[in-house]
């Protein structure tokens, strides 16, 4: 009886769709991207969405610097992890120059990429648990990041806006007592690890928010062209390090952790299997570089010693003449691609033979994933958007450029 | 035709050409200090050097004459190795000045350096210590430690102006540039030695300290110093001139300029007029020119259209003559033109010329010939005897000596309206009731015409100062105020009509043309 009765004032509910506008300054959509929903009761039947609300015109700026000055304003682009879009865009002007970095140089690119990867994923897997209420996770967390981001301090001067890549190299060596340092820091990210593990994999209310929403599936995914966490969770187990190596990445032993089912979930446990790989590959890579230099001896690249500089005219000039005219790249185009925090980041990079880049274009990875989030949205309640939007990770200053 | 193959390209140059320049017309550079192409070959800086087949020393290119079959490699091995050495040589001794030097981003050692040697220093022990900040002349100082000792100022001397001020005094790692004793480098030409120095041991002493040469945007310009009308780069920063260089142009100035006319860019951006003033009150343009349009019309319609006087100024471009002219006849309907523009001067017998205003041909093109506009001095007459009661002035020269000004500028108290369109105040502007800001030649797009008939465009370098607008806008507003509107919306109308092909008219019985001043 009871249920007759619901159904006829189900029926008689009035039930045209809703509009409601999400974002862009949400608390959730942290990022500022807006979508536009369309809601039957809680279900998201459509979702419309809109980027572009941190456009920096970052590729517009990079066209009026030197190749060199690009570096900051690459810092800016996904800013959790900027050590990876420095070593990116150095790695796609060193393609174009044709010129080799020093094996050191690659170790260290490494070792900080993955520091830097460290510090992206522990952020989003806190701040996911943060926005579902899991104040606890997200303090451990941050904590982890606080840990690495001394690290990146030590080693480049800033804990943010590191500007550590150069072309040819990297600003500086690692300090000395880095080693000694990654080993107490590497124990507690370890201890941090268990702790969030503890604290969440197995938290009935987590998993009741996380598992099986939020989902893609390989098809849609690769068709969308999505890269990074958001593919492997799917079960798609590509890695650019992995598939397509570059720096130190063949010569060290890591292992791609993939997803079954596409969720929410399936993302949070790739992240979290992700930072041990990440721990691991640092350990190696410590353990097998050797002392040399840092900085390719290409004397049209890199920037001679500030001694020589002051002392003789033959560095003065070389100083001067990158300093004021930018290293001299030659014409030609060029796109190349590391894995970023997020996926797949890619520098398209088109030079007229000047000191300055003709164009530059960033496939930035979570461009790519907001161009199918629709996707991940549509037919699930709409709380759900709050841990979908946080496990893809959507990085306002890379998306919006 | 000797054919001479230079890297493997083969190519056919005139009998006598040198390597160098066959090379260049193949397309490959040649580096090269001392060689200049309008000076003498001493080939003495040896950064030249190519290798010929079957000679077994290296030759200098900017010296050796190519011969039939020659074979020459200009960037051989050994051709590298002897560039490296000869730079490793010049900067043996050159101080580590590129912060504080005003060649630095423009100087052919740094160039060289990265593109042809791009080694590190090996030198141990000290540099030699020469003199520094030597003034030459009154506009040039010298820097012995920079100097590559290429002599090219010295054969400018003694080539071009023929004056031979300059020689090498010491030898060895002590020579320097010196002038003769008694002597100045006080040549009326003297600045071009600072472009002719490939690095920054000569400078200018305008130029010293005042602009880092990567900051300036050069802009294709005239000198508006003389009717001669040299070509050149009119360098820019922050919306003011920074200085002139000489633009090479076979047919007017080739690669010099007087020093003179280097310099009167101070003129173009001193004392500039940016704001509309009526009565020395500072309005808009449509106050004004609603303000001006009445008075003009009154004058017209009481006294007659010859009370109406337009001085016009050989300043001005084709364009703005040829829109005064347009203004003149058809919204006043006077032909009262009169003769502005600034007074004639020295001459030389090299580029400085007597008319010092750089569109005087200009005035003959738009309105038939010079003597078509009355000499000032009937303007002032004109003015005394209470004829004129307007006068509409371009320009803020007077083609007068001072008497003359004076008593213009006497005069001027007994008409009733005096508009004054100019780029620059002065004194004229405070008699003025109108005060119209037009652009300097650096604001405005526009034709001169020189002496010798060439005509040259000249470019805006940047956006007007203040107010000011081109002084053809400032004509079509009056005119518009005056509800005669002309129908001009862009300068290449204009153009395409002064230089329109003009119909043959018959030459009238011959008359005694009214003398111009």
């Amino acid at each position: 009886m009871g249920q007759d009765i619901y159904k006829e004032i189900d029926q008689d509910i009035h039930t045209d769709p809703m509009i409601l506008q999400m974002g862009p300054s949400h608390p959730a959509t942290h990022g500022t991207v807006r979508f536009t929903l369309t809601l039957d009761g809680e279900t998201v039947v459509k979702c419309e969405t809109e980027v572009g609300y941190l456009h920096r015109g970052f590729e517009k700026e990079a066209e009026n610097s030197t190749w060199t000055q690009v570096f900051p304003y690459t810092d800016r682009l996904n800013y959790v992890s900027p050590l990876l879009n420095n070593f990116g865009y150095a790695l796609a002007v060193e393609k174009l120059l044709e010129i080799e970095v020093p094996e050191r140089c690659n170790y260290i690119r490494t070792i900080m990429g993955e520091i830097s990867r460290l510090s992206d994923h522990l952020t989003c897997i806190g701040a996911g648990a943060l926005e579902l209420g899991a104040m606890t996770a997200f303090l451990y967390a941050i904590e982890g990041r606080e840990l690495v981001w001394d690290l990146i301090e030590e080693v480049t001067g800033a804990r943010l806006t590191v500007s550590y890549g150069r072309i040819g190299g990297v600003k500086d060596d690692l300090t000395p007592d880095f080693a000694e340092h990654w080993k107490a820091t590497r124990e507690r990210l370890i201890e941090i690890h268990g702790i969030t593990d503890k604290l969440l994999t197995r938290n009935r209310i987590f998993l009741d928010r996380m598992e099986g929403t939020g989902v893609i599936t390989p098809e849609a995914a690769v068709s969308y062209g999505f890269t990074g966490v958001t593919l492997r969770s799917a079960g798609v187990g590509y890695d650019v390090r992995k598939d397509h190596p570059y720096f130190c990445y063949d010569r060290v032993d890591f292992d791609v952790p993939v997803g079954e089912h596409g969720d929410n979930f399936d993302r949070y446990l790739v992240r979290m299997a992700e930072v041990l790989q990440s721990i691991r590959i640092i350990d190696q890579c410590l353990a097998q570089m050797k002392p040399g230099p840092v900085n390719s001896d290409d004397p049209r690249v890199v920037l001679p010693e500030k001694a020589k500089v002051y002392n003789t005219i033959e560095s003065m000039i070389q100083h001067f003449k990158i300093i004021f005219e930018g290293v001299q790249v030659p014409p030609g185009e060029v796109y190349s691609y590391t894995e970023g925090g997020n996926g797949e980041l890619g520098f398209y990079i088109v030079s007229n033979g000047t000191g300055k880049p003709w164009k530059i274009h960033v496939r930035a990875p979570s461009f790519i994933v907001m161009g199918g989030i629709h996707k991940l949205f549509e037919g699930s309640l709409l709380a759900d958007i709050i841990p979908t939007f946080d496990t893809v990770n959507m990085i306002g200053g890379e998306c919006d450029r | 035709m000797p054919k001479v193959h230079i890297n493997g390209t083969e190519i056919e140059v005139d009998k006598g050409t040198t390597i160098l320049r066959a090379a260049a017309e193949a397309g490959f550079d040649v580096p090269h200090f001392c060689y200049h192409p309008a000076l003498s070959i001493p080939a003495n800086c040896r950064m030249c050097l190519v290798e010929i087949e079957g000679q077994p020393k290296l030759q200098p290119g900017c010296y050796t004459q190519v011969n039939e079959g020659m074979s020459v490699k200009t960037d051989s091995e050994r051709v590298v190795k002897a560039r490296k050495a000869v730079l490793e040589f010049i900067l043996l001794n050159h101080p580590v000045d590129c912060p504080i030097c005003d060649q630095a981003g423009e100087c052919k050692l740094q160039d060289y350096y990265v593109d042809y040697d791009a080694q590190e220093s090996r030198q141990r022990t000290e540099k030699q210590n020469k003199i520094k900040a030597y003034p030459l002349g009154p506009e040039v100082v010298y820097d012995g430690e920079r100097c590559i000792l290429c002599t090219r100022c010295i054969r400018f001397c003694e080539e071009v102006t023929q004056s031979n001020e300059l020689t090498i005094v010491e030898r060895g790692d002590r020579a320097e540039i010196r002038t003769f004793p008694g002597r100045e480098l006080d040549n009326a030409y003297s600045m071009c030695v600072v472009d002719l120095c490939p690095v920054g041991a000569l400078t200018s002493r305008d130029f010293r300290f005042k602009c880092r040469v990567w900051l300036l945007t050069s802009t294709d310009s005239v000198c508006t110093g003389c009717s001669t009308g040299c070509s050149i780069h009119l360098d820019h920063f922050r919306n003011t001139i920074q200085r002139y260089r000489p633009r090479y142009n076979p047919r007017i100035n080739e690669y010099w300029m007087c020093d003179k006319g280097r310099l009167s860019y101070k003129e173009a951006i001193t004392d500039r007029a940016t704001g509309i003033s009526v009565n020395g009150a500072e309005v808009n343009w449509y106050a004004a020119t609603e303000a001006v349009a009445p008075k003009l019309i009154k004058a017209i319609d009481e006294h007659g259209a010859e009370s109406v006087a337009l001085i016009i100024t050989p300043q001005a471009t084709v364009e703005d003559l040829h829109v005064a002219k347009k203004f003149a006849t058809d919204v006043l309907g006077t032909d009262q033109f009169y003769m502005g523009g600034r007074a004639p001067g020295d001459s030389d017998s090299f580029l400085i010329r007597a008319d010092k205003n750089p569109n005087t041909s200009g005035i003959a093109h738009v309105f038939g010939s010079i003597a078509a506009l009355n000499p000032f001095r009937a303007l002032v007459e004109a003015m005394e005897a209470g004829k004129v009661k307007v006068v509409y002035m371009m320009g803020a020269e007077t083609p007068c000596d001072a008497e003359m000004r004076a008593r213009f500028v006497a005069a001027l108290e007994k008409v009733d309206v005096f508009v004054y369109q100019s780029p620059h105040l002065g004194e004229l502007s405070e008699k003025a009731n109108f005060v119209l800001p037009a652009c300097s030649h650096a604001e405005k797009e526009g034709t001169f015409i020189n002496f010798a008939g060439v005509r040259q465009t000249i470019h805006q370098a940047y956006p007007p100062h203040g107010s000011a607008l081109p002084d053809w806008q400032i004509f079509m507003r009056v005119a518009k105020a005056m509800k005669k509107p002309m129908s001009y919306t862009f300068l290449t109308e204009i153009r395409k009509e002064a230089f329109a092909p003009k119909p043959v008219i018959e030459p009238a019985a011959t008359q005694p043309a009214p003398s111009a001043e």
